[in-house]
């Protein structure tokens, strides 16, 4: 058995379920078959993880919410003052990545027999973290085999990092993981890597290799980074090479929330996926959703992997705004409006709107940015916009006034709930 | 024409010169990622940070901030903490008006604070009080090491995140997840509306850790080493954890490393937190 292929199986058996590349048919009944608010056994054992003492992150919402923002009873007003040079753009964009890497999970008698490891450029970084952090897997004690040619000892390698060093980077890598930078010299393609450290069989480790300089890489493409539930998510996904476009050989994709649950996602053989979105909402107010997919295809007679991910957002609709324009009305020297909200939920709710007012040759342009959050109740609240009098006298703008850009979120969830 | 002009000049002279004998002016030093308990001794050190605020009019106008920037940076441990904190000092010091300066991720929590003002009611007095942010290597558009963290966290990808939670700021950092937040919910990027005061940037742009120059071992000489690995996951233009792309996506280059430290000596990650090559001075000259 292919070695690779089996490592993979192994990867994706222990986190996933492994999920058939759906064929073209499928694809169209993607939308009735797909349930995403329902978690397999095996995925409900990670999803509902037993609270350690101390550990508030995981928390129930509404406790955490409280605790974490116990300022903001009051209704707030705060306006920044815009040029009109200012280039603002409020269209929502598309969410998008790209990869040069893959990973694989392995175990210590794997790692002693040798995994194979496959490249398409010189130069591949490649990290190994151990699941028993106390076992590391120095990368003095690593070998590669080249062609039939071993390199022992860390030879072929440009960098070695042990675990001790990898610590003193800062940048937070867990304890015990180790890296190297595959020598240029010895360039691309199938190599195995071989330990010669005693692991024991049943050790477990992710190998992660990030090929810098390669020209293979996975796209994903979201159409938009904030969904609410029962929204729609398309996502397309491809693997190029230096301009050309490869077909998948196998293509994965699952959705993960910001505690953790995945949830299976098809895809069709082009790499297209329309995801309803009607999982239950996060927990983590401001964390975002992932979706990761992990392609292969065939490249120069070898098997290459990518795995690439979107973040997103996802919230309930919790409030909407009317259709109705909202009016810049003028007492004295002070503009405001009031922007009506329908609430669904108790919360508290943030309007933004940028003001427009008349210029000396009678076009109209932005002078100021404004902010209006208060608290509300369900059913039809209000929300009052104050204008900075100071910014406005500045700015020199005259009626007519507009309020345009509006956009409403709850800070609750910390989610932008619609924009106009 | 000439004497109104002249006129108006000298008014703009004396309103200057009398806000500036009414200003009580500060610094606050704002670290980054890491929960601090002792930022001034083992983050800034404080030779560094007297340094600094013996340019200040009062050199005990300052605070050296301590939260949790382990957490999101909308967190109560975090920018909650730091608007406590930053209030304290503005209300114990009657400061009217402050310069932050941040370091890495210490400039997006303060970027929350800037672009998210109706947040917390705290927010918009400390606005009014900053005149000027001077972001030391931020971390504006995330850095792929964040995503190599994660991606590597045997925890996170096994266990759902159970021994993974500790370092949210770590996945916040991400460079898809700060798109995200730079798109929705900070300001100062392109295309979005800019900050209320200014951010200028300091930008490390490479890595040096040769074993014979002394230069390298300025913050540390360990550290170094272990940047220039990490530099392997970025771009030619970085400090060993951040891109030079992403310590400029926000605000506006006050300056990069090479074009003013002393011997066009670059600033590594570490290092632009510290005394090294005049940065200092620079500072001191500019608060």
């Amino acid at each position: 058995m292919n070695i690779k292929f089996s490592m993979l199986s192994m990867a994706l058996a222990s986190s996933f379920a492994i999920s058939a590349v759906a064929t073209e048919r499928e694809s169209l009944e993607l939308e009735d078959r797909m349930v995403f608010n329902k978690i397999g056994a095996a995925e409900r054992a990670i999803a509902l993880p037993r609270f350690e003492p101390g550990i508030r992150d995981f928390e129930p919402e509404n406790i955490d919410i409280f605790r974490q923002r116990p300022f903001q009873n009051k209704s707030v007003s705060f306006s920044f003052p815009v040029s009109n040079k200012m280039a603002m753009d409020f269209s929502e964009k598309q969410a998008h990545s790209q990869s040069r890497q893959y990973r694989m999970e392995v175990t210590g008698k794997q790692l002693r027999q040798g995994i194979e490891l496959n490249t398409t450029a010189p130069g591949a970084l490649v990290r190994i973290s151990g699941f028993n952090n106390d076992n590391a897997i120095e990368p003095q004690n690593l070998s590669l085999v080249v062609s039939n040619q071993k390199f022992a000892r860390g030879t072929a390698f440009d960098t070695l990092v042990d675990s001790r060093m990898m610590t003193k980077t800062g940048v937070g890598f867990q304890r015990g993981t180790t890296g190297f930078k595959i020598s240029e010299q010895v360039g691309k393609g199938a190599f195995k890597l071989q330990t010669q450290q005693q692991v024991a069989d049943g050790d477990r480790y992710l190998v992660n290799v990030f090929e810098k300089n390669s020209d293979l890489e996975l796209h994903l493409t979201a159409n938009k980074s904030n969904y609410l539930k029962g929204h729609s998510m398309n996502i397309k996904s491809a693997l190029w090479f230096d301009g050309k476009k490869l077909p998948f050989n196998a293509l994965q994709s699952r959705l993960i929330s910001p505690t953790g649950e995945k949830f299976k996602v098809l895809a069709n053989k082009s790499g297209q996926m329309q995801l309803p979105l009607n999982m239950n909402a996060s927990r983590v107010p401001g964390a975002l959703w992932t979706l990761e997919t992990e392609a292969e295809a065939m490249f120069d007679g070898q098997k290459v992997k990518r795995i690439a991910k979107v973040a997103f957002s996802f919230a309930d609709k919790t409030a909407s705004l009317p259709k109705m324009q909202p009016l810049v009305s003028k007492r004295g020297a002070s503009l405001s409006t009031a922007i009506p909200v329908n609430v669904n939920r108790l919360g508290r709710y943030e309007v933004r709107g940028v003001l427009y007012g008349t210029n000396s040759y009678g076009k109209s342009v932005p002078a100021m940015v404004t902010h209006a959050a208060s608290d509300l109740n369900p059913g039809m609240g209000i929300i009052n916009m104050q204008f900075d009098q100071k910014i406005l006298a500045a700015s020199g703008l005259k009626a007519p006034f507009a309020i345009r850009n509006i956009q409403l979120r709850d800070q609750k969830q910390m989610a932008l709930l619609e924009a106009k | 024409m000439g004497v109104v002009m002249f006129k108006k000049l000298i008014a703009i002279v004396f309103a200057t010169v009398a806000f500036s004998a009414q200003a009580n002016e500060g610094v606050a030093f704002v670290h980054g990622t890491g929960n601090a308990t002792d930022a001034l001794n083992d983050y800034w050190t404080s030779q560094n940070v007297n340094s600094i605020v013996s340019g200040l009019p009062n050199s005990s106008n300052y605070t050296v901030i301590n939260c949790d920037f382990e957490q999101y940076m909308w967190d109560s441990r975090a920018s909650g903490c730091l608007a406590e904190q930053l209030t304290s000092f503005i209300n114990a010091k009657g400061i009217t008006q402050m310069t932050l300066i941040t370091h890495s991720n210490g400039a997006n929590v303060v970027r929350w604070i800037m672009s998210n003002p109706t947040w917390d009611s705290r927010y918009p007095n400390i606005i009014n009080k900053t005149k000027e942010v001077i972001a030391l290597a931020p971390s504006s558009a995330g850095t792929p090491l964040a995503d190599a963290v994660i991606e590597g966290n045997v925890f996170e990808s096994v266990l759902g995140w159970l021994l993974g939670f500790k370092n949210n700021a770590v996945r916040m950092q991400q460079v898809s997840w700060m798109a995200y937040y730079n798109q929705n919910w900070l300001f100062g990027t392109a295309g979005r509306p800019a900050l209320p005061k200014n951010m200028v940037n300091v930008v490390g742009t490479d890595v040096e850790s040769a074993i014979w120059d002394g230069d390298s071992y300025c913050g540390g000489y360990a550290q170094q080493v272990g940047l220039e690995f990490t530099q392997n996951w970025l771009d030619n233009c970085s400090d060993g954890f951040l891109n030079c792309s992403s310590q400029e996506a926000a605000g506006s280059l006050w300056f990069r490393d090479k074009s003013r430290t002393r011997g066009r000596e670059p600033l590594s990650h570490q290092q632009s937190r510290r005394k090294c090559f005049n940065l200092d001075v620079f500072l001191r000259d500019r608060i």
